[in-house]
């Protein structure tokens, strides 16, 4: 089991955003996140990745107990992340985005990078070398040297996406990576997102889409009002009576 | 990101005439010349600083601690110099770091604020031992480095703003420069990258505090009296301007910035009380036509013309 | 009275920042400009307080449209650019009065003089007089900004200032008048406090300074605060060197908003940035 929660709950003032879940995800899984607006799925992907502190409950990763860590501690052992509001470098080009995130595996101690020691310049060879190929396996070449600020919405999810695998993570979170896309972009995130599962990560993914969500996951979570309330394969969740009245109340069980 | 090149040539040339320079400058001009120097320390060290992404309104501070604790131990209690001025650095930096222990939290407005304050109260400090420190008056009769000529600390502060300016160069164009930047752009996606986002910063906050202590000890033992009010508010605000006038997006920024602005008054013998006017419209300038800066203005005054070429052109077709 | 000072001054600036999003650092600049063109009205020109105040907060009110307009409508949305204009305009403000004043602090005659005696102390008229003026003016601000239109595009702006456009405020219009205002009170502040003490470019930073503690002590954004956050600075100024020796009164002083603004940013009553 690489991920488990238990008991994960956080308070916004009186309000539990996230009630008690538990959850656990096993290594080369693709786990799907869903519900409705509000449910609290990115709440549950902040306290994973550490940018909130659970209320109570725990979080373990990989044997590690991460419920009190902070977001970069996240980042190095192993748990990767992305947005879903894109926070980019916007004044780097997208190269220089993605170099950037190898920061892990830099060297920036002050002597390296005053005296240009042996060791970080093969450092930066290997940042520069494994940067371009994480450029071209999401499929950005064209845009290389355009600044971040000016790429297209959703060449900006996929840079996102290329700067998370840089931290070379075992757990990769994705937070709507597909959200607000055409479909040619999409499907450009989608074969992207496979082809890093293929590569051997986990991946949890929270997403709007719901065929899509159903079509790519392994398992599916379903959350409503901060709290589980169901879990199983696409199918399970398909026909689950709670589900359905969760998106569209009142009775449809199908 | 835009990269100024300027050609090692140019940088070496610049460097022998710089060197050449006590051959044929009078002492005065060599006076004026070792301020600009210390002030580019400052206004460097300042730049350190703003790229990530913080903006100090109490540079002049680290300046001031370290112009007194050099002063003082040297003076009061009879170390040397080479002994007491890394010593002012190395406090700067220690107060630097101490100061962005919860400094670093605070975003843009209200880091600005609290360093606008933090300047202010070291300013005030003095008071506290008065015997020590001269008070506001002012602390005299410093021990200085070398003799009556100016020759010798024209060379020693050359040296020390090269060798400055060398090191943060190459922090800034390092691995660590870009962190550091990347910190300003996004904490958000610094932090998800690994990046101790406020680690980084008070890294920064660490490093400009000690070229700012250094350069106010440089100054201590050149000048030979130190007193609060050239440490304080103005003189804080007065760096900023010179590094934003120069342009802060480029290393050579805050050279050029200072260089031209620093000397404005001396250049106006005479007319000394109008310069702030002119060093403001400067600051005007830069906000409301050259966003690069002093550094851009080249590039500027080419897209302008550009501009105008290309109007010209229509009005022909047309 | 010197609580009702500063949240007089204090008020302006939170009133611009609230509805411009601006941090004018040249309010205390303004402060002190306003000072003095009082004094120019009142001695050289002789024309007694009650014509030089008001003319004072005209003038000053139009110099608050002119750099709402000039120099802080262009940038709004980039606080880096209006910081760094404040400090330019702080820079062309005191040299102007460093020019023009000179070292020497100006003083004015008091507006009222004598003392009046109540339970056992003795109380300067003139303090008093401005304390009352002041006063009957923040009232007078207080019901405008309260029953006015312009006091409810105000507040609309300063709550959600796309919102309050689409509903068809002139959010220029209201900037402007704002600017004006809260210029014309630091400017009054200027001239009533010349009248009590005396006037020197120095008030200028520190002024600035207090106000800006006050609007910590507040709460960034939050206009009500200001009430308090102005009688508490005014009370611990007036009351702290009494317990701490002057010396250690003004670093400590610092400090203590320094630590404010790290532990609760948003002060007491303020709501997050």
């Amino acid at each position: 089991m690489l991920l488990r929660t238990i008991g994960l709950t956080r308070y916004f003032g009186g309000l539990a955003a996230v009630s008690n879940v538990d959850m656990s995800i096993d290594e080369g899984q693709i786990v799907g996140l869903i519900g409705p607006n509000g449910a609290g799925k990115t709440t549950l992907i902040n306290l994973i990745s550490g940018f909130l502190r659970p209320s109570s409950g725990s979080i373990i990763f990989d044997g590690h107990d991460v419920t009190r860590m902070k977001p970069h501690l996240h980042a190095r052992i192993g748990i990767g992340r992305c947005f879903q509001a894109i926070p980019l470098f916007a004044e780097f080009t997208t190269f220089e985005n993605i170099v950037a995130s190898f920061y892990l595996s830099a060297d920036t101690s002050l002597w390296g990078s005053l005296f240009n020691t042996r060791r970080y310049r093969r450092k930066e060879k290997d940042i520069l070398k494994q940067a371009e190929e994480n450029l071209e396996f999401v499929g950005l070449r064209e845009v290389k040297d355009e600044l971040g600020k000016n790429l297209p919405h959703g060449h900006q999810k996929v840079l996102d996406l290329a700067a998370a695998l840089a931290v070379k993570p075992k757990l990769l979170l994705l937070d709507e990576p597909i959200g607000g896309m055409d479909q040619d972009e999409a499907d450009l995130a989608l074969k992207a997102i496979k082809r890093v599962h293929a590569g051997g990560a986990t991946i949890l993914l929270v997403e709007h889409n719901v065929s899509v969500v159903m079509g790519l996951c392994d398992r599916i979570v379903v959350i409503n009002y901060g709290r589980k309330i169901a879990e199983g394969t696409p199918e399970e969740v398909r026909g689950n009576a709670e589900v359905i009245r969760a998106y569209f109340g009142g009775d449809y069980a199908a | 990101m835009k990269r100024n090149r300027v050609s090692g040539f140019g940088i070496v040339g610049v460097i022998v005439l710089l060197s050449l320079a006590p051959l044929f400058l009078e002492s005065y001009y060599l006076h004026l010349a070792i301020l600009v120097f210390i002030y580019v320390m400052m206004t460097s060290s300042l730049r350190t600083i703003y790229i990530s992404g913080q903006m100090s309104l109490g540079h002049a501070a680290s300046m001031a601690i370290g112009a007194y604790t050099s002063a003082m131990l040297a003076k009061h209690l009879g170390w040397p110099m080479w002994f007491t001025m890394p010593l002012g650095g190395l406090a700067a930096m220690i107060v630097g770091v101490l100061v962005g222990l919860p400094f670093s939290r605070l975003r843009a407005i209200y880091f600005s604020m609290a360093s606008l304050f933090f300047g202010m109260m070291v300013t005030t400090l003095v008071a506290l031992a008065p015997e020590w420190t001269g008070h506001y008056a002012g602390l005299p009769a410093i021990p200085r480095l070398f003799g009556f000529s100016k020759v010798p600390y024209y060379y020693f502060f050359l040296a020390l703003v090269l060798l400055t300016l060398l090191i943060l160069y190459r922090l800034e164009h390092s691995r660590l420069g870009m962190t550091v930047k990347s910190v300003a752009q996004s904490y958000l996606a610094a932090s998800s990258r690994g990046i101790n986002e406020r680690g980084i910063r008070i890294l920064s906050l660490g490093i400009g505090g000690f070229f700012a202590g250094i350069a106010g000890a440089g100054y201590a033992h050149y000048a030979g009296f130190i007193a609060p009010e050239s440490f304080g508010v103005m003189p804080s605000i007065f760096l900023l301007v010179y590094l934003l006038a120069g342009g802060k997006g480029s290393f050579a920024g805050p050279i050029v910035g200072t260089a031209v602005l620093y000397l404005i008054p001396y250049a106006m013998a005479g007319f000394e009380g109008y310069a702030p006017f002119f060093q403001a419209a400067a600051l005007f300038a830069v906000l409301y036509l050259i966003p690069d800066g002093i550094v851009g203005l080249p590039r500027q005054i080419m897209s302008w013309v550009r501009r105008l070429r290309d109007r010209k052109k229509a009005e022909y077709a047309a | 009275m010197t609580s009702s000072i500063y949240i007089l001054v204090a008020l302006g600036f939170a009133l611009v920042f609230s509805v411009m999003r601006i941090m004018n650092f040249a309010h205390g600049a303004i402060y002190m400009i306003g000072g003095f063109v009082a004094y120019n009205f009142w001695v050289p020109l002789g024309l007694g307080p009650w014509v030089s105040l008001p003319l004072t907060m005209l003038t000053m009110g139009l110099f608050g449209l002119f750099i709402e307009r000039v120099c802080f409508r262009p940038f709004q949305k980039d606080f880096e650019k209006a910081t760094v204009m404040a400090v330019g305009l702080i820079i062309v403000l005191k040299t102007g009065a460093d020019l023009t004043v000179g070292p020497l602090a100006k003083g004015m005659p008091p507006l009222v003089r004598g003392s009046i005696m109540t339970v056992g102390v003795s109380i300067p008229a003139d303090k008093l007089a401005v304390l009352l003026i002041v006063c009957i003016l923040l009232a007078v601000l207080v019901l405008f900004i309260q029953k006015s239109k312009f006091g409810q595009a105000m507040l609309a702006i300063a709550h959600d200032a796309d919102a309050a456009s689409l509903m068809g405020v002139n959010i220029h219009r209201i900037s402007g008048l704002v600017c004006a205002t809260g210029c014309a009170l630091a400017g009054l502040a200027g001239g009533l406090v010349g009248s009590v003490l005396v006037l020197d470019v120095a008030i200028a930073n520190l002024m600035l300074v207090k106000i800006i503690a006050v609007v910590i002590l507040a709460g960034i954004g939050s206009i009500g605060g200001i009430w308090a956050g102005g009688l508490l600075l005014g009370a611990v100024d007036a009351l702290g060197p009494y317990f701490l020796p002057n010396v250690i009164y003004d670093p400590f002083a610092l400090a203590l908003v320094v630590l404010i603004l790290v532990i609760r940013p948003q002060g007491f009553f303020g709501r997050e940035m």
